[in-house]
C-alpha cells in the first residue's frame, strides 16, 4: 500500500514539474526578446528623415548623423547624372559626324558674292563672346568634374591632376559672374528677334533647309533653328545660373535637401546644353560656309543672308532704300 | 577678332573681380568656419600646417 501511494505521489509531481515547464516556457521566451517593441532604423528615419544629434562647432550640418535622402543623390549622381552628360555628349558628337560624313559642309548654293551686310554691330558679338567664352570654361571645367576622374587622372597622374582641376574649380567659380552678366545682355540684346512667329513652323517643317540641297526657307534674322538655341541658352542658362549660385554660396538660406536637388539639376542640364552648343558651334564654324564671318567681322556674304535669312535682307534692304529717300529728300530741299 | 579678344579680357576681369569680392567679404578660411574659439591655438590660420597646405606637405 506503501508503495502504491509514493507511485501516485512520483506520478504527481511529475505532472506538477511538467505543468510548472509549460506554463514557463511562453515567459521564458518573452524575456530573451527585450528589443522586439525598440524602433528600427527603417521606422526612425521614415519618421524622422534624418537622425541629428547636438554639436558645439560652428557648422551644425554636422550634427547630421544619417540623411537617407544623401543615398539617393549619390546614386543620382554616380549614376543618372554621368550617363545623361556621357549619352548627350558623346550622341551628339556622333551624330554631327554623320550629319557631316552624308550632307557635309553646307556652302553658299549660289556662290559667295563681293559684298557683305552688317549682321551682328560690335556690342552683340562681344556680348556673344563674352557669353560664350565663358560656357566653354564652365563646360570644360564641369567636366572635369564628372568625368576628369575617368579620363584625365589616368593620363596626367594625380599631382598635374590635382593642380589642373583645382585652377578648373576655381575657373569655373569665378567666371560664373561674367557668364551670368553676358546671359542678361545676350537676353536684352536679342529677345526682340527671337519671340516665336507662325514663319517658324514652316522652317522646321522644311527641316531648315539643312537636309535637301538648294531649298533654302524665308527666315528673319534669325530663324527657327537659331531660336531654339537661344531659348535654350537663356532658360537653361537662368536655371544653370540659379542652381550655380546655390553650390557657390552652400547652405546660405538652403538645406542640405535644396543643394542636393540644385546640385543634381546643375549636373544633368548641363551636360544636355553642352550637347545643344555643340551642334550650335558645328553649324557657325566648320558645317556652314560663311556662318562664322557673322561672329567674327560682323558682316556676312549678301548672298549667304539671302539664303539662310532671306526675309531679314528684305527688311535691311528696305530700311536703307527708306533711309536713301529720306536723305534724298532732305537734299533736294 | 579684336572684339573677341576684348570679350576675353573683360571675361578674365570681371572673374577677377569676382574673386576679390568674394575672398574679401564672404569666403572663411577653413578654421573659422568650422570650428570655435576654444578649438582654435594662438595664431588662428597660421599654426599647425599653416596657410600654405600644399607646401605643408613637403
Amino acid at each position: 500500500m506503501t508503495d502504491r501511494n509514493s507511485n501516485w505521489r512520483n506520478l504527481a509531481l511529475a505532472l506538477l514539474g511538467l505543468a510548472i515547464i509549460t506554463v514557463a516556457q511562453p515567459i521564458q521566451a518573452q524575456t530573451v526578446t527585450p528589443t522586439a517593441s525598440a524602433a528600427k532604423e527603417e521606422q526612425l528615419l521614415s519618421t524622422m528623415k534624418q537622425i541629428d544629434g547636438r554639436i558645439s562647432i560652428p557648422d551644425q550640418k554636422a550634427s547630421v548623423l544619417m540623411q537617407p535622402a544623401g543615398q539617393e543623390w549619390r546614386k543620382v549622381h554616380n549614376t543618372t547624372m554621368f550617363w545623361v552628360g556621357a549619352v548627350s555628349i558623346l550622341g551628339m558628337m556622333l551624330a554631327l559626324t554623320l550629319f557631316y560624313t552624308i550632307r557635309g559642309r553646307i556652302m553658299i548654293d549660289s556662290g559667295p558674292s563681293d559684298r557683305t551686310i552688317l549682321r551682328f554691330n560690335g556690342f552683340e558679338r562681344f556680348v556673344h563672346w563674352l557669353t560664350a567664352s565663358c560656357f566653354i570654361v564652365l563646360a570644360l571645367s564641369g567636366l572635369n568634374v564628372s568625368f576628369g576622374k575617368y579620363l584625365l587622372l589616368p593620363l596626367l597622374g594625380a599631382d598635374s591632376f590635382s593642380a589642373l582641376s583645382q585652377l578648373a574649380k576655381y575657373a569655373h567659380n569665378f567666371l560664373a559672374f561674367p557668364f551670368i552678366i553676358g546671359l542678361v545682355f545676350m537676353f536684352l540684346v536679342w529677345v526682340k528677334d527671337n519671340i516665336p512667329e507662325g514663319g517658324d513652323l514652316d522652317w522646321l517643317k522644311a527641316g531648315g533647309g539643312l537636309v535637301g540641297k538648294g531649298h533654302h526657307p524665308p527666315a528673319k534674322k534669325f530663324n527657327a533653328g537659331q531660336k531654339i538655341i537661344f531659348w535654350v541658352v537663356i532658360g537653361g542658362g537662368t536655371v544653370l545660373s540659379v542652381t550655380g549660385l546655390i553650390l557657390l554660396f552652400p547652405f546660405s538660406g538652403t538645406v542640405m535637401a535644396d543643394m542636393q536637388l540644385g546640385q543634381t539639376i546643375h549636373g544633368i542640364l548641363s551636360g544636355l546644353i553642352i550637347a545643344v552648343m555643340m551642334a550650335h558651334i558645328y553649324i557657325g564654324s566648320v558645317g556652314m560656309e560663311g556662318a562664322i564671318d557673322a561672329m567674327n567681322t560682323g558682316e556676312v556674304d549678301l548672298n549667304w543672308a539671302r539664303e539662310h535669312h532671306s526675309l531679314w535682307v528684305e527688311e535691311v534692304e528696305a530700311q536703307e532704300r527708306e533711309a536713301d529717300h529720306k536723305a534724298k529728300s532732305v537734299a533736294a530741299e | 577678332m579684336r572684339i573677341f579678344l576684348l570679350a576675353l579680357v573683360v571675361a578674365a576681369a570681371l572673374a577677377g573681380i569676382a574673386a576679390s569680392v568674394l575672398d574679401s567679404s564672404y569666403q572663411k578660411q577653413a578654421y573659422q568656419a568650422f570650428s570655435t574659439g576654444g578649438a582654435r591655438v594662438g595664431d588662428a590660420g597660421n599654426n599647425l600646417v599653416g596657410k600654405d597646405w600644399p607646401s605643408a606637405r613637403h
